[in-house]
């Protein structure tokens, strides 16, 4: 029991010291000046018009992702989860396929395509449609926002589905049965229904889009909250600007996090399953056509980053023509040869293994000591781990680095061990989780049944406990690494010297050189494409579960 | 002899008292049945036994050793669990030889009995099979031979029909009797089912609200049922209040507001004490001169092979009947009804 005891203090410090202690400097920071509280940095701030601008342009770029995804997301959730037509089960996995390329990968491939004489413009022109290239990407704008719906636009898609599939589809028979329309019975049955799974769905894409780092930076896009930030790091010491802004970012955070809460906790709608002898409708042929037509381009629309990318990464020349006038595997050769590029995948394997590791020891523990004991502190235990899943990657890279600097861990010295803890902790709620669940799912009889045949707790554990949890902990580990792989924020704000540029870094720095710089980025983006595509793969197979369940809240 | 003897056993959880100071000895070779609503105490009775919960007081004592304090790995008592409790990562040859290895027999030993206890439980065809492949009969019989395999002196079984359906229950029944006289073993077999274990049963204690209210043979428990609980539990049951007019001889008289009743007598009554009498609903004569009570029918419930038929006095009161069904058709549905309930069936509650 004292082992116990020990194993949840070391939990509690280690969470404390790196996930509460760096925001509480960060709030401590911004509200204290000259030992008194205030709030005159905000004030300082607000004066700023850049800082005014951003704060702005983020908010209306996180509106206007939020209503985009959900034009997008729960029309195709709703024909999904009602409707039945041929090749629905072919189609319904291309949607996950958005997923696998962080939109600031995609960003440089997209370039390709949008920029003023990219293919777009190109093939519009060569048709006759336009004499005079058109702005796409506007000042960069445009192109996050498009960047960050195709990216985002499935999680809307698969919480929604779910949250229409929770529901037992009765109720909104009920309503047909005394008379509702299509439009009441949405309007009063089917939307109540689903708030809270939107509004969950909803904030986390809002928080994305403010807090997007990799891709504003790609465009070149300079005025919004993320891109501030991350300015405001080299002269953080003298400048309150970062501060009030990261804080503004928590705010916003903790509000949305906060109302989601409190609209699942209110509402536990979960009917349980749909009605028994539910089957889906069909769709009349004409209808159908349609169907099959907006599906498809929507698909082929959010392959355009993908394509784009692999098209980038092996060709040799790709200026003022639709497609590559010359193709070369070269970028690939260069991606393994190139002393920046082997630096930035030894590094990467290295901080993601070290993090797994510690995601994989601590989310067993954790799990376990959340499904097995009943200390005091177990729900304050289960809350502090689930706090990074609310923290934004950006706001946690700021806080290590305002609150290391100059310490032993000062990240312009070295951060290999503040990007191990970083990337460890952005991970460890999906170990817990899928560790927690496991438990539960395991009933103690299964252990007991062992006890009751004379093995004790290390053999019980060994063939028993640890082969049923493990899927669920390997699936978690396998995905942890290739998410720390890709990590971006972190990433891009931790690591300060060359020598410790981790993926994510050095492919925005090659997508900055002029000459076949961002080819070789592309390339490098394909490879980690491919890697986090196999780890959905192999993690949705430990488990034998759909690659949906792993974006699903709630 | 005795191979598990109880005494005293207390458990509170909280404020909630779960088990009052339960005593009962359990025979070599016997299936000795526990049976109580939910809630009674059922299972943590079994978890105290097994080791998995500490009582709070009392002793248990195992083929006269004190094992109270003895953790669950050393007691060597076997459980088949509600839920069954399978490993689902592990075939059924190697959930039911596990016990064998890990009390480190030799292979060849190992092999021999669990390919015997295979045999006995009929699943020697599905030794490679995985437990979420099996039909819950199948399930039930592994849960059986894990536990049975080490021979373990006493096999304490929770519940272990409640997840199949009727036609295999019955089949399981037979099954699991077959069993403990093949192997020779001693039996807890817990459940709230009354007519699993009426039919199963040689002895039978029931419980209520954490006590052992009477422990007893079926006939016993049903015929002489030592509280209203137990009566009621085990079977429909009329009852009605009185007080006791006269004693003479065998015999008192016990007068209620549906009139005087002529009752065996029993050891302790006196005269002038309140007390409640009650019929069981099929102990019922026509033709007799004593005991009789008129009614007209108010409700009838055809079975097939019965009929339950509900009769209402005059003063309001509804008698719960059961008659054959040849018996039945005798009856004028209109007309009123008179019976009769001889004296000795009449269990008597103070």
């Amino acid at each position: 029991m004292t082992k116990i005891k020990a194993v949840y203090i070391f939990c509690f410090a280690f969470l404390a010291y790196f996930l509460l202690y760096p925001l509480a400097h960060v709030l401590s920071q911004s509200f204290v000046a000259d030992g008194r509280l205030t709030l005159s940095i905000f004030k300082i701030a607000l004066q700023n018009y850049a800082v005014r601008r951003s704060v702005i342009n983020s908010f209306i770029l996180g509106i206007m992702v939020v209503i985009s995804t959900t034009a997008i997301g729960a029309p195709l959730a709703y024909l999904f989860a009602r409707y039945r037509f041929p090749g629905k089960n072919i189609l319904r996995p291309l949607f996950f396929l958005p997923l696998i390329v962080s939109p600031f990968v995609g960003a440089i491939g997209m370039m390709q395509i949008l920029s003023r004489f990219g293919s777009l413009n190109i093939l519009l022109m060569n048709i006759g449609i336009i004499k005079y290239p058109i702005p796409w990407l506007g000042s960069g704008f445009a192109g996050i926002f498009i960047l960050e719906t195709l990216h985002l636009y499935p999680i809307m898609f698969l919480n929604l589905s779910s949250a229409l599939n929770n529901f037992d589809v009765s109720s909104e028979e009920a309503s047909y049965n005394l008379g509702g329309s299509f439009l009441q019975t949405v309007r009063k049955i089917t939307f109540p229904l689903l708030l809270p799974g939107y509004f969950a769905a909803a904030s986390i894409i809002f928080i994305w889009a403010l807090t997007d780092l990799g891709t504003p930076l790609v465009f070149e896009y300079r005025d919004l909250i993320s891109v501030q930030i991350f300015n405001s790091i080299k002269d953080m010491n003298t400048n309150p600007q970062g501060y009030a802004l990261v804080l503004f970012v928590v705010l916003i955070t903790f509000l949305l996090f906060i109302l989601t809460k409190k609209l699942i906790d209110k509402r536990p709608y979960t009917t349980g399953r749909t009605a028994a002898g539910f089957t889906e409708k069909s769709l009349p042929a004409k209808k159908l056509l349609f169907v099959y037509l907006a599906v498809l381009s929507l698909v082929l629309i959010s392959l355009l980053p993908h394509i784009s990318i692999i098209l980038s990464s092996v060709s040799k020349r790709w200026f003022f023509t639709v497609f590559p006038s010359q193709y070369t595997g070269e970028s690939y050769g260069t991606v393994f040869a190139h002393h920046l590029t082997k630096t930035g995948i030894f590094n990467s394997i290295f901080l993601s293994s070290a993090s797994t590791l510690i995601d994989l020891l601590m989310g067993f523990t954790v799990g376990f000591l959340l499904a097995r004991t009943k200390f005091r502190g177990r729900n304050l235990l289960d809350l502090l781990v689930m706090l990074p899943l609310a923290i934004p990657g950006i706001v946690m890279a700021f806080g290590y680095f305002s609150l290391f600097s100059n310490t032993l861990l000062d990240p312009r010295n070295n951060p290999v061990i503040l990007l191990i803890i970083s990337y460890s902790i952005r991970r460890l709620p999906y170990i817990v989780r899928s560790t927690y669940s496991s438990f539960q799912q395991l009933s103690e009889s299964v252990e007991e049944a062992s006890y009751s045949l004379g093995a004790d707790t290390i053999t019980t554990f060994k063939r028993i406990t640890f082969p049923l949890i493990s899927p669920g902990l390997f699936a978690g580990g396998v995905l942890a690494f290739s998410f720390s792989v890709m990590e971006v924020s972190s990433s891009l704000i931790l690591a300060v010297r060359e020598r410790h540029y981790p993926i994510a870094k050095v492919i925005y720095i090659l997508a900055g050189r002029v000459t076949d710089g961002p080819y070789v980025a592309c390339a490098m983006g394909v490879l980690g494409m491919v890697l986090v595509g196999l780890s959905y793969y192999i993690s949705s197979r430990l488990v034998s579960r759909k690659i949906g369940e792993f974006f699903r809240i709630g | 002899m005795d191979i598990l003897k109880i005494s005293g056993i207390s458990k509170k959880f909280g404020t909630a008292e779960i088990l009052r100071n339960v005593s009962f000895s359990v025979d070599e070779d016997e299936i000795f049945f526990i049976l109580g609503p939910s809630g009674c105490g059922k299972t943590t009775l079994l978890r105290i036994i097994t080791g998995f919960t500490a009582p709070d007081s009392g002793k248990i004592m195992l083929s006269g050793r004190d094992i109270t304090d003895m953790p669950p790995a050393n007691r060597n008592i076997g459980m088949v669990f509600q839920n069954y409790a399978l490993w689902p990562h592990m075939n059924v040859w190697q959930n039911v030889s596990y016990g064998l290895e890990i009390k480190k027999f030799p292979p060849e030993v190992i092999r021999r009995k669990t390919e015997k206890v295979l045999q006995t439980t009929k699943l020697a065809s599905f030794a490679d099979h995985f437990p979420p492949k099996l039909s819950g009969g199948q399930q039930q019989r592994v849960a059986l031979a894990r536990a049975i395999v080490t021979e373990p002196k006493l096999l304490l079984l929770d519940e272990p029909l409640s997840n199949l359906d009727a036609r295999l229950r019955e089949e399981m029944r037979e099954e699991i009797r077959r069993i403990q006289r093949e192997i020779k073993i001693a039996m807890i077999y817990v459940t709230h089912d009354q007519k699993e274990a009426m039919a199963m049963g040689q002895k039978i204690a029931v419980m209520n609200e954490g006590k052992l209210v009477q422990t007893g043979t079926p006939v016993q428990l049903y015929s002489s049922p030592a509280d209203k609980f137990t009566a009621s539990f085990l079977g429909d049951i009329n009852i009605m209040e009185g007080e006791i007019k006269s004693i003479s001889g065998k015999y008192m008289s016990v007068m209620t507001d549906e009139g005087l009743f002529t009752i065996d007598r029993k050891a302790g009554d006196e005269s002038g004490g309140r007390v409640e009498i009650g019929f069981r609903p099929e102990n019922i004569f026509y033709g007799h001169d004593i005991n009789i009570i008129t009614g007209t029918i108010a409700d009838v419930e055809y079975l097939g092979e019965t009929v339950k038929v509900n009769i209402k006095t005059e003063k309001n009161r509804i008698f719960r009947l059961r008659m054959f069904s040849g018996e039945f058709k005798k009856i004028k549905p209109e007309g009123k009804i008179s019976f009769s309930v001889s004296p000795e069936d009449f269990i008597i509650f103070k």
